[in-house]
Formats: C-alpha cells, sequence, structure tokens
C-alpha cells in the first residue's frame, strides 16, 4: 500500500515535469495576483480598522 | 492540458465542467455494483454457510434488505437510460422518488421488525437504517439534482460559464456549498470541544458522571477526537479547500448540488458514527472508531471531492498549478485512497494481530500527514502570500516541500509502534521517513517565515494574517518535534505519557485548526458578501485560543515528559507518577475552558454575521473602499 502511494506520488512528479511545470518557476509564485488583487494589495483587516480605512479614504 | 487563455478552448473547458455524464454513470455503476453485491452475498450465503454466519448474513430480513437493493439498481439503469434518451421529464422524477421511498419504508419496516426479534440489536440497528436510507436518498438525490438542474447539452449555463469567472463571481459560486460546510464543522467544533472538556476533567475527577455509561472516559475520548477530525477538521478543510481550487483555477465552483447533498451527508454518517461509539459501539481502533458502516459511507463523499477537484485541475484556466493546488489535490487523493485501505483492512477482510497495529498507525498518522497538514499548508500558501501582496520568498523551496512530503510521508506512521512487537526494520522505516520531514517543514519554515519577514506589523490588523501565521509557526514546532519523537532514544521516555497528547494537540490544534480559522476569517466575508461582525469578538477568540493552546502544549509537555522519566524509574510507584501527573491535568481542563470559550465566540461570531439583517452585499465589505472592482 505504501508502495502504491509512492508509485502514484513519483508518476505525478514526472508528468510534472514533463509537461513544465517547473519551467519559469518564480513566474508561477505570482500566479495568485492579479486584477482586482494585484500584488502590494494588502487584503484583509479587522473590520474596525477597516472602517476606518475607509471612512479615511472618502 | 492544454493552455487556456483562448476563448474556444475555455469554452470546451466548461463544458466538460458542466456535463455530468461521468458522475451520473458512476453514481449508476454504483447502485449496479451494490444490487451485484447483493446477489454475490445471497449466493455466498446459499454456497458457504459458514462465512455468511461469520459476517452476520444468516437472517430473513437481511436477505430481503439485500434484495431491496435489486429494485434500485433497476432503477438507477432506468434512470440513466432515459437520461441518455433526453426524456427526463417528471416523470423520471415521480420514478426516483417513488424509488426513493420505497427504499427508506422498506430498510425502515425490516429493521423495526428485526429490532422487535433481537432487541440487543437495536443500536446496530439504527445505524444501518440510517446510513443505509441516507446513503440511497444520497444516490437518488445526486442523480435528481444533476439533472433537474445542469443542461446534458449545452444550455444557458454553458453560454453563461463562457464569460469571464471573475474573483466576484469565484467566490459568489461557492457561497452556498462553502459555508454549508463551514456552519457544520462549527457546529462539530462545538460538540467536540464539549466532549474534549468532560474527557479532560474526568482525567483529574474520575466519577464526575461516572455512573453514565453513555458519557464513560473510554467512550467520550474518542467520540472527541472523531467529531474533531471528521467533523470540525474534514469539514473546514472540504469548505475551504473547494473555495481556494476555484481561486487558484479561476473556475467557478462545479457540482454545487452535489457538493451541498455531501455536506449533509457528511453530517449524517458523522452523527451516527458518533453516535455509535457513545452508545458503545466503537470498532475500539484509534482514528476508526466509527463502526464499520459509517466509515464505509464516509468515502463516497470523497468520490464526489475527487471528481470535484479534478474536473477544477483539468479546467484550470493558468497553465501553471500553484503549490497550494498541488496540496490540495494530493490530498483529496491521498485521502479516500488511505481511509479505503485502512477500513478494508480493519473491517471488511480483516487483518489481525501486529498487522492491525501496523494497518492502523499507518492510518492514523498520515490523516495527519497527507489529510490535515496539506490542507493546512495549501491555506497558508496561498494566504500568507495573498494578504501580505507579495509572492513566497522561494518558490523552489515551496515545490520542493511539496515533493518531499508526496514522496516520503507516507512511511512515517510506523514511529507509533516504537517499542511494539513489530519487526524492527519497519519501525525504522517510520523512523527515516519522520526524520526525512525535516526536508519538507525546514523549507517550509524559512519560506513562510521570510515571507513575513518586514511585515509582522500586519499581524496587528489582519486577523486572517494572525491566526494563519500562528498555524504556520506551529507547523514548524510540532514537526520538527514530531521528527525528534521518532527517535527511539526520545521514544522511551514520552511513549504512552501525556507528552504525546500535548504534541498531537499543537499539530491539529496550533497549526492545523489556527489555520482554518483564519481561512474562514478570510473566506466568510469574501464569499457571504457581509463583513465580521465585531472585531472585539475575533480578538477574544484569538486571544483564548492561542492562550489556551500555549498553556495546554506547555503544562502537558512538561508534566508529560517527567511522567515520562517517573515511569521508567522502577523504584516509583506508578500510584506516585499518576499523584505528579495530577495538576498538569487540571492546567489541561483550565486550558481547554479557554479554547472552548473561543470556539464559543468563534460560533456566536459566525452566527451574527451570517445572521446579521440586510440584503447580502455582492463583494465582501472588507473591500469598502473599492466596491466595484469586487463585482463579477
Amino acid at each position: 500500500m505504501i508502495l502504491l502511494a509512492s508509485a502514484s506520488s513519483v508518476l505525478a512528479l514526472l508528468w510534472a515535469v514533463q509537461s513544465g511545470q517547473f519551467d519559469r518557476i518564480e513566474r508561477g509564485a505570482r500566479s495568485i495576483f492579479d486584477e482586482p488583487e494585484a500584488e502590494a494589495d494588502e487584503e484583509d483587516r479587522f473590520p474596525d480598522l477597516e472602517r476606518q480605512r475607509s471612512s479615511g479614504c472618502r | 492540458m492544454s493552455a487556456k487563455p483562448t476563448p474556444s478552448s475555455s469554452r470546451e473547458t466548461h463544458r466538460r465542467i458542466r456535463t455530468p455524464q461521468h458522475l451520473l454513470w458512476f453514481f449508476v455503476a454504483g447502485a449496479l455494483l451494490h444490487g451485484a453485491g447483493a446477489l454475490a452475498t445471497l449466493a455466498a450465503r446459499a454456497l458457504v454457510p459458514s462465512w455468511s454466519r461469520a459476517w452476520g448474513l444468516l437472517t430473513l430480513e437481511h436477505d430481503l434488505l439485500l434484495l431491496g437493493y435489486l429494485p434500485l439498481s433497476v432503477a438507477a439503469g432506468i434512470l440513466l437510460w432515459l437520461a441518455r434518451r433526453g426524456r427526463l421529464g417528471d416523470f423520471a422524477r415521480e420514478a426516483s422518488l417513488l424509488v426513493g421511498a420505497i427504499w427508506f419504508v422498506l430498510a425502515f419496516v425490516l429493521a423495526l421488525a428485526h429490532s422487535l426479534l433481537y432487541p440487543a440489536e437495536l443500536l446496530s440497528d439504527i445505524d444501518n437504517v440510517v446510513v443505509g436510507a441516507f446513503g440511497s436518498g444520497f444516490l437518488l438525490a445526486t442523480i435528481f439534482r444533476l439533472w433537474q438542474h445542469v443542461p446534458f447539452a449545452a444550455g444557458p449555463a454553458a453560454a453563461e460559464a463562457d464569460s469571464v469567472a471573475t474573483r466576484g463571481s469565484i467566490d459568489a459560486s461557492c457561497r452556498q456549498v462553502v459555508l454549508t460546510w463551514y456552519v457544520s464543522a462549527t457546529a462539530w467544533l462545538i460538540v467536540g470541544s464539549a466532549l474534549a472538556l468532560l474527557a479532560s476533567i474526568k482525567m483529574h475527577a474520575p466519577y464526575l458522571l461516572g455512573d453514565v455509561h453513555w458519557l464513560t472516559f473510554g467512550r467520550v475520548r474518542p467520540a472527541h477526537l472523531n467529531t474533531m477530525i471528521y467533523g470540525w477538521g474534514s469539514m473546514a478543510a472540504i469548505g475551504t479547500a473547494l473555495w481556494l481550487q476555484g481561486r487558484l483555477a479561476r473556475v467557478r465552483l462545479p457540482y454545487k448540488e452535489l457538493l451541498m447533498v455531501s455536506a449533509i451527508y457528511w453530517n449524517v454518517v458523522v452523527a451516527v458514527g458518533t453516535f455509535q461509539v457513545l452508545a458503545g459501539d466503537s470498532s475500539g481502533v484509534e482514528w476508526l472508531e466509527f463502526p464499520q458502516l459509517p466509515a464505509v459511507a464516509l468515502v463516497l463523499v470523497f468520490v464526489v471531492l475527487f471528481l470535484t477537484s479534478l474536473r477544477m485541475l483539468v479546467a484550470r484556466r493558468n497553465d501553471h498549478i500553484y503549490v497550494s493546488q498541488w496540496y490540495l489535490f494530493g490530498s483529496v487523493f491521498w485521502f479516500p485512497f488511505l481511509y479505503l485501505a485502512a477500513t478494508m483492512s480493519i473491517f471488511v477482510a480483516p487483518v489481525t494481530g501486529i498487522s492491525k497495529g501496523v494497518a492502523n498507525w499507518w492510518f492514523a498518522h498520515n490523516v495527519l500527514g497527507l489529510w490535515l497538514t496539506p490542507t493546512g499548508l495549501a491555506t497558508a500558501y496561498y494566504l500568507i502570500p495573498k494578504v501580505l501582496g507579495r509572492p513566497v520568498h522561494s518558490y523552489y523551496l515551496s515545490l520542493i516541500g511539496f515533493w518531499s512530503l508526496a514522496l516520503f510521508y507516507n512511511w512515517a506512521g510506523t514511529h507509533h509502534l516504537i517499542g511494539g512487537p513489530v519487526p524492527a526494520w519497519l519501525v525504522t522505516l517510520g523512523v527515516v521517513g519522520s526524520i526525512m520531514m525535516f526536508v519538507p517543514v525546514i523549507t517550509v519554515a524559512i519560506n513562510h517565515h521570510l515571507t513575513m519577514v518586514g511585515h509582522f506589523s500586519l499581524l496587528r490588523s489582519s486577523p486572517t494574517l494572525r491566526f494563519v501565521v500562528f498555524g504556520a509557526m506551529s507547523y514548524t514546532l510540532v514537526s520538527l518535534q514530531g521528527s525528534l519523537m521518532a527517535l527511539r532514544s526520545l521514544n522511551e521516555t514520552t511513549h504512552f505519557t501525556h507528552y504525546t497528547i500535548a504534541h498531537a494537540h499543537l499539530g491539529v490544534y496550533a497549526f492545523f485548526t489556527m489555520t482554518m480559522f483564519g481561512g474562514m476569517y478570510y473566506v466568510v466575508p469574501r464569499i457571504s458578501g457581509r463583513e465580521w461582525y465585531s472585531a472585539r469578538w475575533i480578538r477574544i477568540h484569538f486571544w483564548t485560543s492561542a492562550v489556551g493552546v500555549a498553556l495546554y502544549f506547555v503544562g502537558l509537555s512538561w508534566g508529560g515528559f517527567w511522567q515520562g522519566r517517573l515511569m521508567g524509574d522502577p523504584e516509583v510507584s506508578h500510584l506516585a507518577v499518576v499523584r505528579y501527573t495530577l495538576p498538569y491535568l487540571v492546567s489541561r481542563s483550565v486550558a481547554g475552558t479557554l479554547m472552548s470559550i473561543g470556539h464559543a465566540s468563534f460560533a456566536f461570531l459566525l452566527y451574527k454575521t451570517l445572521r446579521a439583517p440586510g440584503a447580502t452585499g455582492a463583494g465582501p465589505t472588507t473591500f469598502a473602499a473599492r466596491p466595484a472592482a469586487t463585482r463579477s
């Protein structure tokens, strides 16, 4: 059973290498950012702080 | 796996997501298999009576129950045929309801009759009825909902899917499903906390409720473990995993009806399993205490989860698979595999003696390593960079971490049997596997720390970050500690002491649970369109949970370590060792009370947030300064 589980991981790793998952790897790290949640945006605040900030913005 | 951006290929992928044929096939095949299994059992009963006797299959009711599967299978076949012919009108709906009703009544009447004939088996029969009836209901509801809501041909739904899935629309698509999983998880958290407190207090006040046999320690403690792992932990992880995969793949959540039914079904199964454990019908195998039927029933939901994840992975809009998605897909692939293998080797084709211990601990340790850990890390790997607005420090390291976990974690479980009557090489394999876990742990530790460096001030303003970073730091601590505890020299002292319990809670609570709280603080406003009800209650929740688990860990680690040293000293009587641990056991109850206060605050907060008056907004109010951006 242990061997089967490991074999599936090895196969997945081989697929990942072959299909280019490891090419241009640093770009992958940025794949979670895009409009409207771009890099350098802080995404989360306590509700009271958020109220202060949004009232400050307006 | 082709590149996604061109409009024509994205249309293709969406059609693939929306087409439920494979899933329908799966369930119909399941029903047919059920029928075939029933026939095979009947044949075996006639041909090999001794085998059937061992399985308790020699009653008339059982024959009828099994025969009851056959009409269900035939009905499923007819429904499939109608689906293929495009004749999916009222008739099919009526037919499925009729079959469901007949099946339910049949199961209920037979179980009632059986209970009257054999009163001693009343409890195990309730088990059969509830799980059987809900299992069939699940199956029928699946078929029913699929054809009712999802067109088989490309229709309006497919056209709608062609529009670009924005973040707002992805979040909105998760609303009902993810909130259902989350609210259920929170309810189980409260149940699990109550059971935990009771078990903890019984350790230093053993006569408390000592004459209520449903609430004796031997039942309350496994009931606590199972409600927390399968009720709270798994349901929170599944909710987060569904939302996160949608975000990462940039597709809306597929199979929503099915996932809703799955959530209800999962709740029923955990409730039945917990009831059985409290009723004294536990399997006695740690982490797998649910009796056979609820145990097997859980696997069904994982098939749905796996297919959902696979659809989202295949249909993803960016070619690159982010590290979190690797973790999540890994966990939904590994866990059913583990669970089914363990369930089969414990219940269906039982192994005995040493092999049972090995199967047990291989499974139990992998629940942590290949189910809770990947879902927790996936959440941290997404949310820490996301909240900070900067990518992880080293993406190379994160991938090395994932692949070393994938390749080596599942070798580690046998370290639980150090000193036990198992072959030495098997234990050594577990020790080596455990020490190899230094690799993924150090990569995660470096990454999370260096991503945070220079931004620790944000812990003051972001509830998500506060919980997730607490979780990530605990992950480093618990994993390094765990690897060291697998060494025979240290294990000699810590095995069979409270030190191990402290370690387990550092993992499942300080790491996993805190990370899940952080995830929920991020996800709930975004999918519900409501801001959290109160910042003060979030702070209360954080501090009670954090201080509670810290106290828990310190008290039991210290007490447990010296307990181990004293137990190794032949001059000290066992009673003296027990007396020595008492103050630490009291400190655990205090810590547990604090954590329970935190859980109650969270439940209250979730209730007030979701039940707040007024319409649900389309974008979360955490985006108050830029509402237009979140609209689809």
